[in-house]
């Protein structure tokens, strides 16, 4: 139940985060948290919840959410092959990769679908993805230890 | 869509909190300058009244000229109030865009437009029975069919993207449309009523190279953050309700894309 309600408020405060973060993906260090408990039911149903979410609230056709996240997936069980995936600096590496692949994704879904490119407004937003993922995803980890709410 | 009703149902009770705080601040707290302020709008109140009864006579005159002309009236838009909850939301945001609070329930079909008091804001791209995104003037896959005020030379009004000036495409190069000139909706693409302020034309430059002048206008109601919108609703029969409103250029089939030629051919008739 506790675990239950600490995801609720996660979510509530990714929601708000992203309201004031334009193109902030504050769900993400939440899926990270999810692959390093190992918990297969709980990552399932946050990825649905995630993909349900941005892609009701984007305005991409419907499709990106599910490559992005499995560009998440991808890159946390590759990373996980040569660092200790709980590590800080694996989490800051991944970040850089997911924010640098957000950006390939953004622009690769932007030409399939012929819209213009504003490379001003992507670059923020994928150094904005490179600085909050660490900071939401140690807050969050650090909470979780703090209600002892990690399930395995 | 249910992220879009899930999102609104986040935000909703801070938005809520929001408003109920500052509305306590500025009704009974800020209240410094009410009774001028009382003053001013009392005087304007009173010639806003006079205003409003010599146009009343010349909307009466208009009615029996057109009766006498046999020239059809423009038929009424409703008009539904929604408040802005969200701007460009989350990593899929590719266009520029504002999550309001109203729905398909409330009117907010796609591609329906949204106004201020101002003018012209955007388009409904897709709707949640309760909460909508809009697709905004400045966005680059934006276009509506505009008209000079003064000028009445049609052109396509296109944004360009967020903090940038807007282009008016395919105006004739025999026109003459003048700095400073207020560019409406011409309605002609069904897509808003006619006569909605959309922008305001900045520069004007003829170009021997090119076969149309380069038009920059700015947006007259997108010029700071947008908080409260009025979607525009169709009225029933009429072209605009059937618009399906699609930014996606690839997803209109082959027979209705047209050239550059035949835009330039259109406008210049």
């Amino acid at each position: 139940m506790r675990n239950l309600v600490w995801w609720i408020v996660y979510i509530v405060v990714a929601v708000w985060l992203q309201k004031f973060i334009p193109g902030l993906d504050a769900l993400v260090p939440g899926l990270i948290v999810c692959l390093q408990e190992k918990n297969r039911q709980q990552t399932f149903l946050f990825l649905l919840f995630c993909v349900v979410l941005q892609e009701g609230t984007g305005t991409l056709p419907f499709g990106a959410s599910i490559i992005w996240y499995g560009f998440v997936f991808t890159c946390f069980y590759a990373g996980g092959w040569f660092f200790m995936a709980g590590n800080q600096g694996f989490v800051f590496l991944l970040s850089v990769a997911l924010a640098a692949g957000r950006g390939l994704l953004f622009i690769g879904m932007s030409e399939l679908q012929q819209l213009p490119l504003d490379t001003q407004v992507v670059v923020p937003q994928c150094l904005a993805q490179v600085f909050f993922t660490p900071i939401i995803w140690l807050l969050s980890g650090a909470s979780r230890r703090k209600y002892k709410l990690q399930v395995s | 869509m249910t992220g879009l009703e899930v999102t609104r149902h986040i935000l909703a009770p801070g938005v809520w909190l929001k408003d109920q705080l500052s509305s306590f601040w500025s009704d009974y707290i800020a209240l410094t300058g009410v009774a001028s302020e009382n003053v001013r709008l009392r005087e304007e109140i009173g010639r806003l009244r006079q205003e409003s009864d010599l146009l009343r006579e010349d909307i009466k005159e208009l009615e029996r000229l057109r009766a006498l002309a046999g020239i059809p009236g423009t038929m009424p838009w409703e008009q539904s109030g929604a408040r802005v909850i969200a701007g460009k939301f989350g990593p899929q945001a590719a266009l520029n865009s504002v999550i309001v609070n109203t729905g398909f329930l409330g009117g907010a079909t796609p591609g329906a437009p949204v106004v201020t008091r101002e003018g012209l804001v955007g388009k409904v791209l897709h709707a949640a029975p309760n909460s909508a995104n809009v697709l905004l003037l400045n966005d680059p896959s934006f276009r509506v069919a505009v008209l000079g005020q003064d000028s009445r030379v049609r052109g396509i009004l296109a944004g360009t993207g967020a903090g940038l000036p807007l282009e008016v495409l395919y105006v004739a190069p025999n026109s003459y449309m003048r700095e400073g000139e207020i560019l409406i909706c011409s309605g002609i693409d069904g897509s808003a009523p006619k006569g909605v302020p959309a922008a305001r034309v900045v520069s004007v430059h003829y170009d021997q190279d090119t076969l149309f002048p380069q038009i920059i206008a700015e947006p007259i109601a997108l010029k700071s953050a947008i908080e409260e919108v009025i979607l525009l609703i169709p009225p029933k029969g009429t072209k605009a309700e059937n618009l399906n409103f699609n930014p996606y250029p690839e997803a209109l089939p082959a027979d209705e894309s047209i050239t550059d030629e035949e835009a330039a051919r259109t406008m210049s008739n």
